[in-house]
């Protein structure tokens, strides 16, 4: 018996060692990382993976809108979701972005290591990641201003950084994408994952403009429309643009990538009408509608089309097909929002019934009274489940970037006025002659921007950088009138926005919520608490 | 049914073998004379179970029956030793063929054996810090989860409870504080081996050891850092033959619930909030008119819901059964029982079934040679709603449970909004979220397992001081996770569909296979040299556990009643899989040293090596030493002794370790395989580097000084108080770097946290008269400090920060409600320095407590604390003839409580208002306990103090009376003992909480979670 003990005993103890050596059974260990082509690409996905990033329903592009004056969130103000310091869209943006820095630092850092890849492949590859990366930063200086610029991967001891000014993240992107130019390849393929060499030349030219570079905007933007009707094209059908036909449009430059099964986001129902399924808790409001000019091209305050009892009449046509109008239809139902429309037909069953309009009656249908159409295909079965890719960059921003450069660079010439007029061409709308005077021509740019990109999450962006975010995102934000519509156009100013003060029932207005934009702070955000907390390196931004 | 009759047919198998054996041990017996005879106590009552052996034998004789009689045969001349637990023990001559004996109370039994790491011990000889429980103590509750039965019954242990959903109603334990960032829970073993103390029914239990200081617990050295509780179950008695039945049926139902506003409440108190913020009200008044006119008679188009009243139609009963047969025979004993629990839910589709069954065999095969072979299997069905996943979107919040979900809607939804229409159909509820079509129609989650656990050991003893041990453990479990999510379809008044919640139907099935295999190895070595008491003991432990496991999912599923996997739609079809192991391997010794009963010693050493940490990392090393003077076996104290039954001082140092530190490869950088992006509509798998690693890390170190004194006066009073320090040191953490690294932080070694406290225990007891009593009052504290962080400072409601608590509440300062005097003519707010957001009269000020002149997030400090303080507790026992009667009363002295969300924020997101928030400021109420209403702004729901409260409470735990049968009338009914009882749990909650929430909720609740539950039960042990 003893000895039975004994030999068990010392086999245990002797053949215990090695018990100890455990390691992970199902992922790969770092040393080895990156040095075949699969993992190379594997990598690449690992640094596009952050921006399928949602903000509850929506992709987080056209979540940007509802921080601007064209858009709102019901629930909550736009200065609650980004005006504190450990607001949530605060610390998200910081974190996504840069995940995305780091991975394509580690990539660009790693690529050296790979063998067996063609040069095509590295080129490509490194292009990519230097592209992510410039967008990454151009986020993030575009939101919290100077930020720390890392260009390499860091060790932990290296990790207490300091803010850089905005000009050199600025040159840094700027300068990355002219090197991804030369890398990447031409062909536009939108509805993947890679990134065309017009891709980069359309994000400098989007940098460029938004920080005041002006012969660099028109630089870029030149090269972009160089390649217009090889790579881009404007899609002739507006509309569609922004619902599952137009996923593989040659006039989307980039765009975030969804499918149906895996990765897919609920932006429907977020956006429908409540007949629709929807929540519509996220609308276009007011203001937006009244941007929108006569067909004539004349605001609606100037316009001898404009008629206040019919107001959608005679209207840019890219307002009924940008936005769910009262009376039109939608989803198959007859979109009506007069809180006396307590029934409304049903056009998905034949014949047409007539049915309870929620709309009307629900509680919380838009406070609005109005709907997107953009992001909200109706051919999409289910409400929760949309594979539309949003739209980081099509090729009508570049020629808007481009007569905008073009005004501000002093340059204004034809070829200014031919970038709007091919925008208004597309959509039947009467074009803009030439001989404007500059601040004329700011006001056509200005608004074409706001009416053409309104839903694509660029809008916050232009008020911010026109610096009047302090005029539009300052007090009360409009839906419809409840009952019946404004008694008079609004005054409408330079910069598009409507005034409602000279309208005789403006009071009647829905007022969905009372914004405040406080200019001494709010032109930036503030870096997240977490990070100035932990890394005592990081300055506030003033007035946080 | 089918296990209940295999069982039976085990037992009586088992019985017939044991029967057999019994008679042939029995024909041993030669030349000795039948003795009978009763053994009462001093009141004259009878004494059940006592056991009696002969003087320096190990082996009872014989047990007393119920009515206190007992029968043997013995040798004339000879010595019987008659014991009870709880009594004194008599040693009585046999002299004739009557004995009748009479054996006195003592509630501090100066014999008392605990059970100690890898031992037993005499209480008296305790150097460390040991509390035990009996399991006689612990099955007086009615719980589901045995966690609960622990609560108030050690001092310095607390466990706290946050919600009462069948299955997942245990308690968190924690012994004396939490030690550590990481697990802080504390190694439960039971008969040596690890499993949750929930695993196991509270019949079963013959007693609980807690090991709180690092003198008690460094025998398990590395596992041992946050207390060890040792439980034994119950094992077979020589002679002892008992068949019983244990049962009881109850009723469960909410401590608390919110009270919200009715229908016309909340559309006035809605349009304020709206209006108050310059928004156009959400309700018109020709619609609040109609609805004051219609209501009655048009319900579908003017609803006046009442969700609770809606979804609390679970049953709630709950039932509890235990069979149990033990016996034994000089050779074989044995205890086997079989179990069955039933609990049913507040709400529909909620409840949790258990069966098990148990059998503990010893076996002597020779004086030198003995074993014991334990099985435990059980079978675990635990059901719920949904995964809540589908609904987070429509209902604006994410629940940690899918019960989360049900109750924070329930909690949420205005009075305003239709349940289900006359039609039959059901209302949209939160855009689609509907609770009450969710629990009827939305599927399920369930999860079935049959862990199966053997203990079986070898004890070799080739001499009377020598006993080597070998024992294996192996533990196997297979939990098996289902969960089908329905599409929820909901419609408007006119029957049209309104939302299909989720938008397809899915089933997700989750195979998992757990394996953990443990040896342990002893020596043990015990003598006594004239006045020298010397033992020493020592092992090796090795503990390998693996596990694996793959999921599957299918969606579209076009008949829903057909769940499996292959009903479901092809197309979609995924699956996944994973994997992982951990080991330890530990050598450990213990000696103790006794001169003359008085002067202890012990000493202590473990040696563990983990595959948790790298090379050159894996071992630590854990010592303990301590010592205990018994002042009262003192010549000087002679004088002393017909009162002072015990005095003894003690006093230990100890190092304990921490291994368990949320993943079983924190050292090992790996490259995560889970980022995927679209191209071309198809997914592409990825890889990225996700957090920093770190192959530094070691063990976790706690450090742990006690002193206690234990007194026992009259046999009755006795008093056992302790004051410790406990510092841990290397707490692995994740000390945040900064995000710009853009991978997460990987763990260090870097935080010290202190806990210093005290325990307390009194009992006194008096059973020697007709009318028995005992009182045991304990109370405990702990004050705990985070020392260091490396000057990490987090940041967020709950925080751990340098200087303070860990847990606590890091908050802005209110100082009460702005009035109209701070603000000037056109409104604007007339101080410095500025507050959040919009403000008006009415809204919380906040104050500056930088000094910036601006209110942001760096004016908030730590201002409360979540970890309870001063736990505290009264038993009462009460018996007079057949009634006994026992009650608990536990609480917290010290603890702060937080909500968040719409439990302070009316109308957040679809949400409504609760009548505790009607008290709000207007310019009539300026002395309101709540701020103004104000829709969607977010000045008023900064995390403050003003959202803080005591959550310090009393409860009624346990409340029972019980009466037994008279002997004679059990005779009758041919039953040894017969015992009725009704008792209630949670009956009763004083507390200065917010009214309607539970002051043992989580801080920072929002409301979303299963309630606890008040139970009353009638229940029956029946022993035969």
């Amino acid at each position: 018996m003893k000895r039975i003990f004994f030999i068990t005993i010392s086999s245990l103890l002797l053949g215990c060692t090695d018990q100890l050596d455990k390691f992970p059974l199902d992922a790969p260990s770092t040393n080895t990382f990156l040095k075949t082509e699969s993992e190379l690409r594997a990598a690449l996905v690992g640094c596009y993976s952050p921006l399928s990033l949602r903000f509850g329903e929506n992709p987080y592009a056209i979540v940007f809108d509802m921080y601007s004056d064209i858009a709102t969130n019901r629930d909550v103000t736009p200065h609650s979701q980004w005006g504190n310091p450990t607001a949530s869209a605060v610390n998200t943006i910081w974190n996504t972005f840069y995940t995305v820095v780091a991975r394509c630092n580690f990539v660009l850092d790693n690529i050296d290591r790979v063998t067996g890849a063609s040069d095509a492949v590295i080129n490509r590859s490194r292009g990519e990641a230097k592209f992510l990366r410039a967008y990454a930063y151009s986020l993030l200086s575009e939101f919290y201003g100077d930020v720390p610029l890392i260009t390499t991967t860091l060790d932990l001891s290296e990790a207490y950084v300091s803010r850089d000014p905005k000009s050199a993240v600025v040159d840094f992107i700027l300068s990355e994408l002219n090197e991804a130019t030369n890398l990447l390849p031409a062909t536009n393929a939108p509805n993947t994952m890679g990134i065309s060499s017009g891709a980069a030349q359309a994000l400098a030219s989007r940098v460029a403009l938004y920080n005041g570079r002006w012969q660099e905007a028109i630089t870029a933007s030149e090269a972009v429309m160089a390649a217009e009707g090889s790579q881009f094209e404007l899609h002739p059908d507006y509309e569609s643009i922004t619902h599952r036909q137009g996923k593989t449009s040659k006039e989307i430059i980039w765009a975030i990538q969804f499918n149906y099964t895996d990765v897919f986001h609920e932006t429907p129902l977020s956006f429908r009408s409540r007949m629709a399924g929807g929540f519509s808790n996220r609308m276009p409001v007011q203001a937006l509608i009244d941007s929108y000019p006569c067909i004539d091209g004349l605001p609606i305050d100037e316009s001898p089309l404009y008629d206040p009892a019919k107001p959608f009449e005679n209207r840019d046509p890219r307002l009924a097909m940008s936005i769910a109008l009262p009376g039109s239809t939608y989803y198959g139902y007859q979109f009506e929002t007069h809180k006396d429309s307590l029934m409304c037909w049903n056009y998905n069953v034949t014949p047409a019934v007539r049915v309870a309009n929620l709309d009307a009656t629900h509680t919380f249908a838009s406070f609005a009274g109005y709907c997107w159409r953009k992001y909200a295909d109706p051919t999409e079965e289910h409400a929760t489940r949309s594979d539309i890719n949003p739209i980081i960059m099509r090729y009508a921003e570049v020629l808007l970037n481009y007569a905008e450069a073009k005004l501000e660079a002093n340059q204004l010439d034809a070829s200014a006025y031919e970038a709007i007029n091919k925008l208004r061409r597309r959509v039947g709308m009467v074009e803009v002659a030439e001989g404007l005077s500059p601040d004329q021509f700011r006001t056509v740019v200005r608004t074409e921007r706001k009416i053409e990109l309104a839903g694509e999450g660029v809008r916050y962006f232009d008020i911010i950088r026109w610096r009047i975010a302090e005029e539009v995102l300052n007090g009360p934000c409009y839906g419809r009138i409840p009952r019946g519509f404004l008694a008079a156009a609004p005054e409408i100013d330079e910069n598009g926005t409507p005034d409602y003060a000279n309208v005789a029932n403006a009071s009647e207005m829905r007022v969905i919520q009372t914004r405040i934009f406080n200019a001494n702070a709010n032109y930036l955000w503030p870096i997240p608490d977490i990070e100035i907390q932990t890394n005592k390196n990081l300055v506030p931004n003033p007035g946080y | 049914m089918k296990i209940l009759k295999l069982t039976s047919l085990l037992a009586a198998r088992i019985c017939g073998v044991l029967l057999l054996l019994a008679f042939v041990s029995g024909l041993q017996a030669q030349q000795q004379i039948e003795v009978s005879g009763f053994a009462r106590d001093p009141g004259g009552n009878a004494l059940d179970g006592v056991t009696i052996t002969h003087k320096g034998a190990g082996q009872a004789v014989a047990v007393t029956k119920a009515d206190g009689s007992f029968s043997l045969q013995a040798q004339p001349e000879a010595i019987l030793v008659f014991s009870l637990i709880g009594y004194g023990t008599e040693e009585v001559t046999v002299s004739g063929s009557t004995l009748n004996v009479v054996l006195t109370a003592a509630v501090a039994n100066l014999d008392e054996v605990v059970v100690v790491g890898f031992g037993t011990t005499k209480k008296v000889n305790l150097t460390g810090s040991v509390a035990s429980v009996s399991g006689e103590e612990m099955a007086k509750r009615q719980v589901g989860q045995s966690s609960m039965a622990l609560q108030g019954m050690v001092p310095g242990v607390t466990v706290t409870q946050s919600t009462g959903q069948p299955g997942v109603d245990g308690g968190n334990i924690r012994v004396r504080g939490i030690g550590t960032l990481n697990n802080s829970s504390p190694l439960v073993l039971v008969d040596g081996v690890v499993m949750s103390l929930d695993h196991i029914d509270v019949t079963s239990i013959e007693s609980i050891s807690v090991l709180k200081d690092a003198a008690s617990s460094a025998i398990y050295g590395s596992r041992a850092a946050n207390g060890v509780i040792l439980i034994t179950t119950k094992r077979g008695r020589e002679g002892q033959f008992s068949f019983s039945y244990d049962a009881y049926l109850g009723k469960q139902s909410p401590t608390h619930m919110i009270k919200p506003v009715n229908g016309l409440d909340h559309m006035n108190l809605i349009n304020e909030a709206h209006t108050n913020v310059g928004r156009s009200p959400l309700f018109s008044e020709d619609y609040i008119k109609n609805y004051i006119a219609n209501k009655d008679t048009d319900p579908d188009t003017y609803p006046d819901s009442d969700w609770q009243k809606a979804l609390l139609n679970g049953s709630g009963l709950q039932q509890n059964h235990v069979l149990s047969v033990t016996g034994g025979t000089e050779r074989v004993k044995f205890f086997g029982s079989f179990g069955y629990l039933d609990q049913a839910g507040l709400i529909d589709n909620v409840n949790f079934k258990r069966y098990y069954f148990r059998l503990n065999t010893n076996v002597k095969v020779s004086e030198k040679l003995s074993g014991s072979f334990d099985l435990y299997v059980r079978n675990q069905d635990r059901k719920t709603i949904a995964n809540a996943g589908p609904f987070t979107g429509p209902a604006a919040f994410s629940p940690s449970t899918s019960t989360g979900l049900i109750f924070g809607l329930i909690n949420k939804l205005p009075a305003t909004q239709a349940i289900r229409y006359s039609n039959g159909m059901w209302a949209e509820g939160q855009n689609g979220a509907n609770p009450a079509a969710i629990v009827e129609e939305g599927g399920w989650w369930r999860q079935t397992s049959y862990p199966i656990a053997g203990n079986f050991s070898l004890d070799y003893k080739p001499f009377e001081f020598l006993t080597a041990r070998v024992a294996y453990a192996p533990t196997y479990s297979q939990p098996v996770t289902r969960a089908f999510n329905n599409v929820v379809k909901t419609y408007d008044q006119s029957g049209n569909a309104r939302f299909s919640v989720p938008s397809i139907n899915e089933l997700n099935e989750n195979m998992a296979s757990d394996r953990e295999d443990q040896l342990d190895v002893t020596l043990n070595f015990t003598q006594d040299f004239d006045n020298h008491a010397v033992s020493a003991m020592g092992g090796y432990q090795y503990l390998n556990a693996s596990y694996r496991g793959f999921s599957a999912f299918r969606d579209n599923f076009l008949f829903p009643d057909y769940t499996v996997l292959s009903a479901g739609s092809s197309e979609n079809m995924r699956n996944g899989g994973y994997a992982g192991e951990w080991s330890l391997i530990s050598y450990f010794g213990r000696v103790n040293y006794a001169f003359a009963g008085k002067y202890l010693v012990e000493a202590n050493i473990r040696h563990d090596g983990s595959s948790r940490f790298a090379e050159g990392n894996k071992w630590g090393t854990f010592p303990s030493f301590s010592a205990g003077w018994r002042l009262s076996e003192e010549a000087f104290m002679a004088g002393t002794r017909s009162y002072l039954d015990d005095l003894k001082i003690r006093a230990s140092w100890g190092l304990l370790g921490n291994q368990q530190i949320g993943s079983d490869y924190p050292f090992a950088p790996t490259v995560s395989l889970s980022p995927s992006y679209i191209s071309n509509d198809q997914v592409v798998n990825g890889a990225a580097i996700m957090d920093l690693a770190n192959t530094n890390i070691t063990w976790e170190t706690t450090e742990m000084t006690n002193i206690g004194l234990d007194v026992r006066l009259l046999r009755k009073l006795s008093v056992s108080f302790d004051y410790y320090q406990k510092q841990t040191r290397g707490i692995l953490l994740q000390l945040s770097i900064p995000k710009t690294m853009g991978v997460s932080a990987p763990f260090q070694n870097a935080g010290v946290v202190e806990n210093k406290g005290w325990d307390l225990q009194v009992d006194y007891s008096d059973y020697s008269k007709p009318f028995k009593y005992a009182v045991t009052a304990m109370i405990s504290d702990v004050r705990n400090k985070v020392v260091d962080l490396k000057g990490i400072q987090q940041t967020g409601t709950i925080v751990n920060r340098e200087g303070h608590p860990m847990n606590s509440l890091f908050l802005l300062r209110s100082a009460g409600l702005l009035s109209a005097a701070d603000f000037d003519g056109d409104g604007n707010y007339a101080h410095a320095p500025t507050q959040f957001g919009v403000v008006a009269p009415g809204d919380i000020r906040y104050l500056d407590t930088n000094g910036d002149n601006v209110v942001n997030a760096g004016d908030r400090q730590v201002l409360g604390s979540t970890i309870p303080r001063y736990t505290y507790s009264f038993n009462i026992y009460l018996g007079y003839r057949n009634f006994d009667f026992s009650t608990l009363l536990q609480g917290v002295g010290k603890v702060d409580g937080y909500l968040t969300s719409n439990a302070i924020n009316p109308f957040l997101l679809g949400g409504t208002a609760y009548e505790y928030q009607k008290d709000r400021w207007t310019p009539d109420n300026p002395n309101a306990v709540f701020p103004r209403f104000a829709f969607g702004e977010n000045h008023n729901t900064q995390h403050s103090d003003y959202w803080m409260r005591s959550a310090a409470y009393l409860r009624l735990k346990n409340i029972q009376l019980g009466y037994t049968l008279p002997v004679q009338l059990a005779k009758s009914v041919r039953v040894q003992k017969a015992r009725l009882y009704i008792s209630g749990e949670n009956l009763l909650t004083l507390h200065d909480f917010w009214e309607g929430w539970d002051p043992e909720v989580s801080a920072a609740s929002s409301g979303s979670y299963y309630p606890q539950v008040k139970t009353i039960n009638v229940g029956l042990n029946l022993k035969f």
